[in-house]
């Protein structure tokens, strides 16, 4: 048994004009927001395809935000 | 040639350098595993959007004779254009460059120094990867024509025209009744108060007559548009002789108007064509040709009901100008004959300009018979009502005037699929900010102004006119150029299969099919790079420059190895 906590990675996938600047928000208000959230900038969330979806699940990924 | 990637992470004065320990960052960076075979530069600055901050990256870009830079500072929408105005004064592709965002997704999110640091580095780690599959773009430059096409010659058409056409600029007017001036040229007076009296609106008329440089076009509507900011190639198609006219011009305003809700369609408004019931329209007819109103009979009427709000309920909003445009038919009543009974049957009074509270304290005190109401029907002339108070009464009156509320033109609905335009859910044209972008539509160069995107009065559509020239004359200044997005889509012809799905979520209008070789193609021009099409393509046969598959893959399988060694 591992005794690690478990810290799920996540990758968020946020739209340039409306998630990716209410994070900037986040941070110009300092929220406290969990490390393990990467954030990828993308200029639509339209843009997310199954491939980019499943990549990511592939690449290790514990769980995907896609918000926009 | 060997890739060199120089590593700039800026302090941002204490912003970033209190909640991140920056000469960690650089030192962990340099000694990246993954790019011992890369050349790398690493430095740190203090605040690199400052003057002498771009003066740094400058000298750096150009000394290390960089292929790649990084820049680890804020969010893009903060300094990722001055970076790429720092790139474009040297030798470096500017898409060959990538804003790290360690202030608002790093520094200022994690309380804990550690933890920020190590994030820090992880996210500069994959903007590094990521960075090397990045490939130069390069901008292009269009010639643009200046000219403007104007759908509409009411009070908003005219007044864009009026101030758009210039020396250098030429404006085609088109109009699709046989004169222009629109609606507003029917009315027989405009509340003074305003300042716009119908002589005023008559000189701007003739000013439009006499400019040489705004070419009408009466009996023509709108047949085809093609083309984007800059380039329109438009066809114009003359109602009566059917001929075509082929025009080019630069940008459209749309000021194809409104038109008024059908009372006759309302359940309990029961009236035929004999009754003494009018519209405000027609009764603006009556003043206008002999400054008083006349019965079906010929004979004046003794007692007059105004009706707001007539099919308010059915469209479900207000139409903002029927209130004071009442009462202004009701001082013209009162002005030719005061011993008229005035009745006023509201629901809401809506007087939001600041002459309209004038006119309204002027009426009580003519002792007009202001009536809330509930719910109101008419048989003819006779007008059944449930006042606020719950109290139902009958009265009958020589002639009712309706204000019908103002609904979208059909036009509308046409411009919107010919233009690929978006609609509000009440039929307007849906603006991409109703309050901070209220001129402008989903596309480049495309306009709207006066009632064809909410109901307003004249002065507000010349308000809306002349924002719209406003934004014309900065956008397409003669002589000048224009650069489109870089970031655009493209289609490698080997793999589309023609299906069309792109063309169908393309909100920008951007894709076109070739019937002949049967694939879809982009218009570099109008595409925004949004990659709504890359989502849709079954065959991946699309690509969105500078947001590539590889590109994404690179950084998010970065952040991900890295994030899985933090242990706490």
């Amino acid at each position: 048994m591992c005794n690690k906590k478990f810290k799920p990675q996540i990758v968020g996938f946020l739209c340039n004009w409306c998630t990716y600047a209410a994070a900037d928000l986040a941070g110009a208000t300092k929220q406290e927001i969990t490390p393990s959230l990467n954030v990828v900038r993308v200029m639509c969330t339209s843009r997310i395809d199954h491939n980019l979806l499943l990549n990511t699940f592939f690449s290790g990924s514990d769980g995907i935000l896609v918000a926009g | 040639m060997s890739e060199k990637i120089g590593i700039y992470v800026c302090e941002c004065g204490p912003n970033i350098a209190s909640r991140v320990d920056v000469d960690r960052v650089v030192e962990e960076i340099e000694k990246l595993e993954d790019f011992k075979d890369k050349e790398l530069v690493v430095k740190k600055h203090k605040l690199l959007c400052s003057v002498e901050g771009k003066k740094f990256l400058e000298n750096e870009i150009n000394e290390n004779e960089l292929t790649h830079l990084i820049c680890a500072a804020c969010s893009p929408t903060d300094h990722d254009s001055t970076f790429i105005g720092v790139c474009k004064k040297t030798n470096l592709n500017p898409y060959m460059y990538k804003i790290v965002n360690i202030r608002e997704q790093c520094a200022w999110i994690i309380s804990d120094k550690e933890r920020a640091t190590d994030k820090a580095i992880r996210y500069i780690h994959s903007g590094m990867s990521r960075v090397l599959y990045q490939e130069p773009l390069y901008e292009k430059q269009l010639d643009i024509n200046p000219d403007v096409l104007i759908v509409g010659a009411g009070i908003a058409g005219i007044e864009a025209a009026l101030t758009l056409a210039g020396k250098d600029r030429k404006v085609f007017l088109i109009e699709k009744t046989s004169e222009i001036g629109g609606k507003s040229k029917k009315l027989h007076e405009l509340l003074q108060r305003q300042g716009v009296t119908p002589a005023n609106l008559k000189r701007k008329i003739s000013k439009v007559k006499s400019n040489q440089n705004i070419y009408s076009y009466t009996d023509t509507v709108l047949e085809n548009v093609i083309g984007f900011l800059g380039n329109f190639e438009v066809t114009l198609k003359n109602t009566k002789s059917k001929e075509q006219t082929e025009i080019l011009s630069g940008a459209v305003v749309l000021a194809n108007g409104y038109e008024l809700f059908d009372s006759k369609s309302l359940e309990n408004f029961n009236y035929s064509n004999s009754d003494n019931v009018f519209t405000a329209e027609e009764a603006e007819k009556m003043f206008k040709e002999d400054s008083k109103l006349t019965m079906r009979n010929g004979k004046e009427p003794s007692s007059v009901a105004l009706i707001h709000c007539v099919g308010r309920k059915e469209v479900g909003y207000c139409s903002k100008i029927c209130c004071s445009y009442l009462q202004k038919i009701a001082h013209s009543i009162y002005d030719h004959s005061p011993k008229t009974e005035i009745l006023d049957f509201y629901k809401d009074m809506c007087l939001p300009n600041k002459e309209d509270d004038h006119f309204y304290k002027t009426l009580k005190r003519k002792s007009i018979d202001f009536i809330r109401f509930e719910d109101i029907s008419l048989k003819g002339n006779s007008i059944n009502y449930t006042e606020k108070s719950g109290l139902k009464k009958t009265t009958s009156v020589d002639m009712v005037i309706l204000a019908p509320a103002m609904i979208p033109a059909q036009s509308t609905n046409t411009l919107k699929k010919m233009l690929n335009l978006e609609l509000h859910e009440t039929g307007y044209f849906q603006e991409p900010h109703v309050k901070i972008n209220p001129v402008a539509t989903n596309t480049d160069g495309i306009f709207i102004a006066g009632a064809n995107r909410s109901p307003c009065g004249i002065s507000e559509a010349i308000i809306q006119a002349q924002a719209v020239a406003g934004k014309i004359s900065t956008q397409l200044i003669p002589g000048e150029k224009i650069i489109p997005e870089v970031k655009v889509s493209e289609i490698l012809e080997a793999y589309c299969t023609g299906c069309k799905s792109c063309l169908d979520v393309c909100k920008y209008g951007a894709i076109y099919f070739d019937e002949r070789r049967a694939i879809s193609i982009v218009n570099e021009a109008i595409c925004r790079g949004c990659g709504n099409c890359v989502g849709a393509c079954p065959s991946g046969s699309i690509r969105t420059k500078h947001f590539t598959n590889s590109q994404l893959y690179q950084e998010v399988k970065e952040a991900l190895r890295q994030g899985e060694q933090i242990n706490d």
